[in-house]
């Protein structure tokens, strides 16, 4: 016999225990293969086959062990495992999660100074952000709390100038009653007609802007109201009082029911009852009032309410739905033929609804609006960049400083390979500590931007209340989460992205940690130098404008020229020779307008061709007066008494919009009046941020004077002030004195323009800053990884310029780079905003940019040579020992 | 040969029908299914238990131990009640399939007809 003869009760052995060693079998499982196996092979040998043969080809047609394994381990753990799959899962995450967590925190525990730099520059830049991101949604979401705000219309008349089409807020006085009438689906209306009045509360006399408004306005807008209800209009001798103006003439009493004594424009008194008293304004409400009277008083003041030539201020609608407006719109176009015939110099070529909610919006292209505090769009594209701008320089350095980090980090990134980690973890994993850093600087910027450069702001311009509602404005939620989101992306995933790309053997093996090209951190930091180069040089450009603009010329003399307001024609007379008698006054004219104050506007014929001017109309000696320069031709003389009526004189503006190069002597028309041309005058400023617009000058006689304008003589200009202030005390003991100087007129807007300074030379500041930091954090990372380098070279004998020369060399490069773009760059932006914003600006000169040069240079230079004398003195035999 | 996807397909109600006619072990039913389809369908065991284990854990199958005279014990399966209704439905459903099939197989049929 052979000893190697077939045993089957062997191989069965054998093939029981090639199976047992997996769970995937039970022992029933096995038994019953077996008994199947036994079956099969005993079948095979009934057939004719050997023992050995039929065994294996028994075991082939079992299956292989593979497939058999895996079909029966489906149906033995499929129940297991779905059971247990949520939890054990989420077990998992948890740890995963926990684990993630721990080593972020390390990490940042670790790299002390490259997190604190991170988080302090990522939450001043969002603090920042969250300024600019609540002033441009001031702009662009007000009159909102209105509960009609989105059925509330405005009527524009639009009028056709040269080739362009200007949008007023205007509209004919009839045009709101015939439209409420005729449309069913207009459920309100109301008209606003501004005026003024002198008010008497007891002893108090002041003069305040009065509101005439038809009795619906209080039921159409939602101004909160502290007393009284919103039908007080309806009462025909009914006064409503600001808040602010309760509390100055009634201080905290309920005012309703109290009389107040009222001297209307047309000279007459009239008593009013207080019925209501509005609570104080929201802050997002775009427009307001002092007081309002009921509209039907115009009509005492001698108002046509049928004259189609007379226009309101504005003229409100409220619609029922919004498929009624195209029907609308029809209607208004019929009201055009009844305007044109009432005023043929000034047709109205159609007209317009504008909705509430966009009204501030548009504001700034819409003439004579009644919006408080108008902005370009300019200006929120303007602040937008601002905040985006140190957004995105916060989030170069947080790159670059990431970048350099985790490359520190590239042997737990091999080694989490080699164990499994898949390329997506990793990515995950990395982005989360980014989300965790950059939650931190959320709530720290927030923090920043809501309780000290919000304050800030407001401090510097009061007009604004700017601040973060969690509460009220799901947008704030939406821009913090995208702030979060954009931070987190944009910081983070470059790092993340850039770490987990290695292979881990190379990872492993050391090959990349000196670091390849790092081509995209140092492009990142030509633009964060190039930025930075923007922010310095914009603030030394405005600051050079500030000093400009307030230097330039106004056109005229604007100091000591006292400015004294009349309520009526008397007046004038009587202060006027009084004035004359005093020993300080130079000079005295009236004037029905007065430059900076008031103008009217016409509509100028010239060869058929009709013009829309400035149109004012002064007193005999009012140009001398006031000193404005003449171009040509001569000013207002009584010698001529064609004067009086035929007479104009025009600004160069005109004239050069006319195109005259010889106008004195030549006609123009205004209706049916001819009028020659006997002077013109230079150009004067009346808003310096606007070219100066086409204006013209008419004689008016003395008894319409509505301001006395005196020339003081210098030097007892204030004394000369005060006595003129006790004539006019001693004449009009019932009426406010409002007398001002001419050189105040724009105090608030040299203000605005200066705190608008402060604020970019703040930002510059933070970008220098910001990049200040992520010089420094890049530099010492650097530093730290190359210190063995310098080490072995100072014990070789490098001396410590030539180490500071070594450290230097990549940034001074890539400084002059940035600097090779920023210059051309910031010089063509700065030309093209400051021409965007002013009509005349100060000329570009080299300074800023050299200026701007050298602060980059120095501080750049000043932070490397922080981070290099560390360099120097470390001692290198300490750091060659280490390891 | 009967395809993968067929094969796949008529597992549970071949086994469900090999049942209905009484109990059998696992061997005896593949022996019993290659004999019938004259050795045009094959399974092997690999195939076999892990879905009579679970048509089992489903219910429609239930199995025990008997001891046998050639050898050790054999386990055996027979169908449940569950397991006869299961059955009728895959019944109905095979005859529909198979009806559809004759119809659009038969030799004078076109679409134009119904």
């Amino acid at each position: 016999m052979r000893t190697n003869a077939f045993d089957l009760e062997k191989a069965i052995a054998a093939w029981r225990n090639s199976f047992a060693h997996t769970r995937s079998f039970s022992a029933d499982d096995l038994e019953e293969l077996e008994r199947h196996l036994r079956d099969q092979t005993a079948a095979l040998v009934r057939s004719g086959l050997s023992e050995e043969a039929a065994y294996r080809q028994a075991q082939l047609k079992i299956g292989d062990f593979g497939s058999t394994e895996t079909e029966y381990r489906k149906v033995r753990l499929g129940k297991l495992k779905q059971k247990h799959i949520l939890s054990e899962t989420l077990l998992w995450y948890q740890h995963m999660l926990a684990t993630y967590l721990k080593l972020a925190l390390r990490t940042m525990a670790k790299n002390k100074l490259a997190s604190f730099i991170n988080l302090a520059g990522l939450s001043v830049a969002i603090g920042c952000s969250l300024v600019a991101f609540l002033f441009i949604d001031f702009f662009y979401n007000r009159d909102t709390f209105h509960e009609n705000a989105s059925s509330i219309y405005a009527v524009h008349s639009m009028y056709q100038t040269g080739n362009d089409v200007q949008e007023w807020a205007s509209s004919p006085l009839p045009l709101g009653p015939m439209l409420a009438d005729a449309m069913p689906a207009i459920t309100n209306m109301a008209r606003i007609v501004d005026g003024s009045a002198v008010m008497h509360v007891g002893d108090q006399v002041f003069t305040e802007s009065i509101r005439f408004v038809d009795p619906a306005f209080l039921e159409m807008f939602s101004f909160p109201l502290a007393h009284g209800r919103p039908s007080a209009l309806y009462d025909a001798q009914a006064i409503v009082l600001s808040a602010q103006l309760a509390q100055k003439y009634f201080g905290d009493t309920d005012p309703v029911g109290q009389s107040i004594d009222l001297r209307l424009s047309n000279g007459t008194d009239v008593t009013f009852t207080v019925a209501a008293v509005a609570a104080p304004f929201p802050d997002r409400a775009s427009f307001w009032f002092h007081a309002l009277l009921p509209f039907d008083q115009l009509r005492a003041l001698g108002l046509d309410f049928d004259d189609w030539q007379q226009n309101t201020r504005t003229t409100f609608i409220q619609v029922d739905a919004y498929t009624a407006l195209p029907e609308i719109e029809r209607q208004l176009a019929t009201a055009l033929p009844a305007q044109h015939l009432a005023d043929p110099d000034r047709p109205i070529e159609s007209f317009r609804l504008e909705s509430l909610v966009s009204l501030a919006r548009k504001a700034s292209s819409i003439r004579d609006n009644i919006t408080f505090l108008t902005m370009d769009p300019a200006q929120a594209i303007n602040m937008a960049f601002s905040g985006l701008f140190l957004l995105l320089l916060a989030c170069f350095n947080y790159i670059n400083i990431a970048v350099v980090t985790a490359t520190r980090r590239l042997r737990e990134v091999g080694i989490r390979k080699v164990v499994g980690s898949n390329r997506v973890q990793l990515v995950v994993q990395f982005l989360g500590e980014h989300i965790l850093l950059c939650t931190f600087a959320l709530l720290c910027g927030t923090a920043l931007g809501h309780f000290f450069f919000a304050p800030g702001f407001n401090a510097l311009f009061p007009v604004f209340n700017l601040s973060l509602d969690l509460t009220e404005s799901t947008l704030a939620w939406f821009y913090m989460a995208g702030i979060l989101l954009f931070t987190a992306l944009a910081g983070g995933l470059y790092p993340a992205l850039f770490v987990s790309q290695f292979r881990p053997l190379s990872l492993l093996r050391n090959q990349l940690l000196q670091g390849g090209k790092q081509r995209f951190t140092k492009t990142l930091l030509v633009f964060q130098f190039a930025l930075a180069f923007f922010a310095i040089s914009n603030s030394f450009v405005y600051f050079d404008n500030q000093e400009f603009q307030r230097n330039r010329g106004w056109g005229y003399t604007q100091s000591h020229r006292l400015v004294i307001p009349l309520t009526d024609a008397q007046q004038f007379t009587l202060l006027d020779n009084e004035l004359r008698m005093l020993p300080g006054i130079a000079q005295t004219s009236g004037s029905v307008h007065h430059i900076g104050r008031s103008r009217d506007r016409a509509t100028v014929t010239v060869e058929d061709e009709p013009y829309e001017v400035a149109a004012y109309r002064v007193g005999q000696d009012y140009l001398e007066t006031m000193a404005v320069r003449a171009q040509a031709g001569r000013f207002f003389d009584e010698a001529y008494p064609s004067d009086t009526q035929q007479a104009v004189i025009i600004n160069a503006a005109f004239a050069k919009r006319l195109g005259w190069s010889e106008p004195v002597g030549q006609f123009l028309r205004i209706g049916s009046t001819s009028l020659q041309v006997i002077g013109v005058v230079e150009d004067f400023m009346t808003n310096p941020m606007r070219a100066s617009d086409p204006a013209l000058f008419r004689l008016a006689p003395d008894q319409e004077a509505r301001i006395l304008l005196a020339e003081l003589a210098p030097g007892e200009a204030l004394a000369t002030a005060t006595a003129v202030e006790q004539i006019w005390r001693t004449n009009f003991p019932d009426l406010p004195y409002t007398g001002y100087f001419q050189d105040t007129i724009l105090d608030a807007f040299y203000n605005v323009m200066d705190n608008l300074a402060t604020v970019s030379l703040f930002s510059s500041f933070i970008s220098l800053l910001i990049t200040c930091m992520g010089i420094f954090g890049l530099i010492s990372l650097t530093l730290s990884k190359r210190l063995k380098e310098f080490s072995i070279r100072k014990v070789l004998g490098a001396t410590p310029k030539n180490i500071l020369y070594l450290l230097n060399k990549g940034f001074i490069v890539i400084l002059l780079i940035a600097l090779f773009f920023a210059i051309p760059m910031s010089y063509f932006m700065l030309d093209v905003t400051m021409g965007a914003l002013f009509s005349e600006y100060t000329p570009m000169h080299v300074a800023p940019f050299v200026w701007s040069t050298l602060i980059l240079i120095v501080t750049a230079c000043l932070t490397i040579s922080s981070v290099w004398r560390k360099a120097t003195r470390t001692n290198p035999a300490v750091i060659l020992r280490q390891e | 040969m009967i395809g993968k996807a067929l094969v796949a397909a008529s597992l549970k109600p071949l086994m469900l029908s090999v049942l209905s006619h009484g109990e059998a072990y696992g061997y005896e039913i593949i022996a019993r299914i290659e004999h019938l389809s004259g050795g045009k369908l094959s399974w092997t065991a690999g195939t076999l238990y892990p879905v009579l284990h679970r048509l089992e854990s489903e219910g429609l199958v239930e199995s025990f131990w008997r001891p046998s005279e050639s050898g050790p014990r054999r386990k055996y399966y027979r169908l449940t009640r569950k397991g006869e209704q299961a059955l009728a439905s895959e019944k109905d459903q095979w005859m529909d399939v198979h009806a559809l099939l004759l119809k659009l197989w038969s030799p004078d049929f076109s679409f134009g007809d119904s």
